[in-house]
């Protein structure tokens, strides 16, 4: 991170300054990033807190999984053993969380009396005896071994500690999702601090964002991977190729396929920075060629290559998401009748697709669970909030639009073509995933949450449409829009407080 | 544009403070404690001529509440008249009595009914029982299987493997505003071993100060370099 941030520091390109700076200096973070950084963790604690436990999204699948690795240094899915640790189930019965989660009027039990029975009942609780198989299960294990590090940091102590601890586990990688916005930002927009600073401002101060990366989740790590694979991705291909450049994108990408299936979405992106990077060098020799794609390959090969041989040696399937998204028959012609009715009112010639989400999922997946869901989904504004926050959405997407279109002479359009790719991907991939799991007879798969690993772009469309504001009203209208931002994850606290103990 | 920028945050997240605190002093609840169950449907019959439901052991924390929150089926019939007890766990004794009159609708037409029991702040666990002294049967409503698993259900003695919906309220609802010190009491049970309700208060005191005055000084700073 302090190798990051001293990039940071420097310009977007190489500048004299940065050839010539003392290798021995200390590197000085700029103060608005500094200040970002802090902001985003103090918020991030504050949701780590505040948040019942197990009434985050999965979070009791998620926090079963890094127990078994904090316990026994083993992965779950035994189908010998029982899910949860006894620890863990009778902690969410005192609690109430089975019943609080997703049912908007059951309140956590706050009961100071019951509380104090149950730190004397805790210890005397197994908390290795879990790991049987669940949904989370499948992942891989790399981010549950920062949630197993940080549970590990709150012994001794009772069930709580340790959820809180594993949820630390997650939130550390919060800043580093902000410090990789804004090195994105600073590869597009150039060293502008206002541009920057409004980019990271998206996940540092986006409630939702900042919700799920302070619970016990994979998600916090696949956001800062993401994030910083988008800004590889884009540097590699800002300047000269370099082996250095595309390896370290490549060792991200890999990375970010150990933390979750989901990131071999990256790959195409990929493919396209290597595809670029070898049509810039093609006039210099083979061998050049060569060094780019192994480049690319030997990080890969580090990183996923090396979960494959370990999940087979465990017998473990190391990609099962993947796999079973991509198994079987499917009707194209209904596939292509559920994304537009995802997307857009039914017209009279389709056959009503049987969404598990009532309205238009547009609405209730894209914009309600990425601005304001909170707990299991269930904790929410009024439907007029949303209805604001989607014309909000709209025009931020118009004038990101239009500032593309104004720019369009002067856009390196190989990086459109690879953020475009990831996008693509990644919807592609969800859209085909939730087709699939709908028509399998599942509850629903979409979640607002799995945009998020896009945050990065949204940060340059926020930027962006900023951008387009007078250069004197710019500082003002920065100002206003991140000054709206933090009211709202203001609100957002006050909505969860209210929900659960009031 | 440097001082525009900061003012800007400031302005936003005043504005955006006055919201918050206006609806905190508006949004209002009578609640005290509650058992998380759900009013899904029937789940305990109270037979007539004195048959009595009872919840318990229940450990509310020591807030003063008066009255006690329910739902009744009376199978489409006007309800008889029925009372509501407060025990001690302990000792057995009454601590706090009410009587919902006969004569009200079914479920349909009255979903709650609040019965005032006296002030009463416990600070010893308590059952909270219904007992019929009437002629009809009614049955009380609440979601199967145990959901509170700290407590039983029991009709006439005979555990049940149900649990009813029941609240604990005070009759004047208050803002969220004046009960934030209970709140974040209540916020601060079944969490880490440090932290408590001090740890709320501080938390939202950096939310409200430490934040926007932390975003105005990035915007600035920004400004100014980018000038």
């Amino acid at each position: 991170m302090v190798a990051a941030m001293r990039i940071a520091e420097a310009p977007s390109a190489p500048s004299r300054e940065a050839r010539t700076a003392d290798p021995r200096r200390w590197p000085t973070v700029p103060f608005p990033l500094a200040a970002l950084l802090l902001v985003s963790v103090c918020l991030g604690a504050t949701w780590a807190i505040l948040v019942p436990a197990f009434n985050a999204p999965d979070e009791t699948l998620h926090f079963a999984y890094a127990q078994v690795l904090a316990e026994r240094f083993d992965l779950p899915g035994d189908p010998e053993l029982p899910a949860f640790s006894t620890e863990q189930s009778r902690g969410a019965d005192v609690l109430n969380a089975d019943q609080t989660a997703g049912q908007p009027g059951v309140k956590p039990e706050w009961s100071a009396d019951l509380e104090a029975r149950w730190r004397a009942e805790d210890a005397r609780l197994a908390a290795d005896d879990g790991g049987g198989p669940t949904a989370a299960a499948l992942n891989p294990p790399m981010a549950y071994l920062w949630n197993a590090l940080g549970y590990r940091a709150a012994q001794p102590g009772t069930l709580f500690d340790h959820l809180l601890g594993a949820r630390a586990g997650t939130l550390i990688w919060l800043p580093v999702t902000v410090l990789a916005v804004w090195l994105l930002a600073g590869e597009v927009f150039g060293r502008r601090r206002l541009a920057q600073l409004a980019a990271a401002a998206v996940p540092a101060l986006l409630p939702m964002l900042t919700f799920v990366s302070s619970s016990v989740t994979p998600d916090g790590m696949l956001y800062a991977t993401w994030s910083l694979a988008l800004w590889l991705g884009t540097r590699a291909l800002r300047r000269s190729p370099s082996v250095a450049n595309l390896a370290a994108l490549a060792g991200v990408v890999g990375l970010a396929c150990t933390v979750k299936a989901t990131s071999y979405a990256l790959v195409p992106g990929v493919l396209v920075v290597l595809a670029v990077s070898a049509w810039r060098t093609r006039r210099h020799q083979a061998r050049r060629l060569g060094a780019l794609a192994a480049a690319v390959a030997l990080p890969l090969a580090l990183t996923i290559g090396v979960w494959f041989a370990i999940a087979s040696g465990l017998e473990r399937r190391a990609a099962a998401q993947l796999v079973d998204a991509t198994a079987g028959t499917t009707n194209y012609r209904e596939f292509a009748s559920y994304l537009w009715q995802f997307y857009l009112p039914r017209p009279p010639f389709l056959t009503d697709y049987r969404f598990t989400t009532e309205g238009l999922p547009l609405m209730e997946v894209w914009i309600k669970h990425t601005w304001a869901a909170f707990g299991w989904l269930e904790v929410r504004f009024s439907d007029g909030v949303y209805r604001a926050l989607a014309v909000l959405s709209g025009v931020l997407v118009l004038l990101a639009a239009a500032r593309l279109w104004l720019a369009r002479r002067r856009i390196d359009w190989a990086v459109v073509g690879f953020l475009a790719a990831v996008v693509a991907a990644l919807l592609i991939g969800l859209h085909w995933t939730d087709y699939r799991q709908t028509e399998a007879g599942s509850k629903g798969f979409m979640q607002g949450r799995y945009l998020f690993p896009l945050i990065g772009i949204a940060g340059l469309a926020v930027a962006g449409a900023l951008d387009l504001v007078p250069r004197r009203l710019r500082g003002s209208a920065t100002g206003i829009t991140i000054g709206a931002l933090a009211t709202f994850h203001v609100l957002c606290l006050g909505l969860v407080l209210d929900r659960f103990y009031a | 544009m440097r001082s525009g920028a900061v003012a800007g945050v400031l302005a936003a997240f005043a504005v955006g403070l006055v919201l918050v605190v206006a609806i905190a002093a508006t949004r209002e609840s009578r609640l005290v404690y509650s058992i998380g169950t759900g009013a899904l449907g029937p789940v305990a019959d109270v037979k007539p001529g004195g048959g009595e439901v009872c919840k318990g052991p229940l450990a509310p924390p020591p807030e003063a509440f008066d009255r006690v929150v329910f739902t009744v089926g009376t199978y489409f019939r006007s309800g008889p008249p029925l009372e509501v007890l407060v025990r001690s766990v302990r000792s057995g004794r009454v601590l706090g009595r009410g009587r919902l009159a006969g004569g009200y609708p079914d479920i349909a037409r009255a979903p709650e009914h609040s019965v005032p029991v006296g002030e009463l702040t416990p600070r010893e666990p308590v059952d909270i029982c219904v007992r019929n002294p009437g002629r009809r049967r009614v049955a009380l409503y609440g979601a199967p299987g145990l959901s509170h698993r700290t407590s039983s259900l029991t009709a006439d003695g005979t555990p049940i493997n149900s649990d009813v919906a029941v609240r604990l309220e005070r009759g004047d609802a208050r803002s969220l505003l004046t009960r934030l010190p209970r709140v974040f009491e209540h916020a601060a049970t079944f969490k880490a071993g440090w932290i408590g309700a001090w740890t709320f208060w501080l938390l939202a005191l950096a939310v409200a100060t430490a934040v926007p005055a932390l975003l105005a000084l990035a915007v600035g700073r920004a400004a100014r370099a980018d000038a």
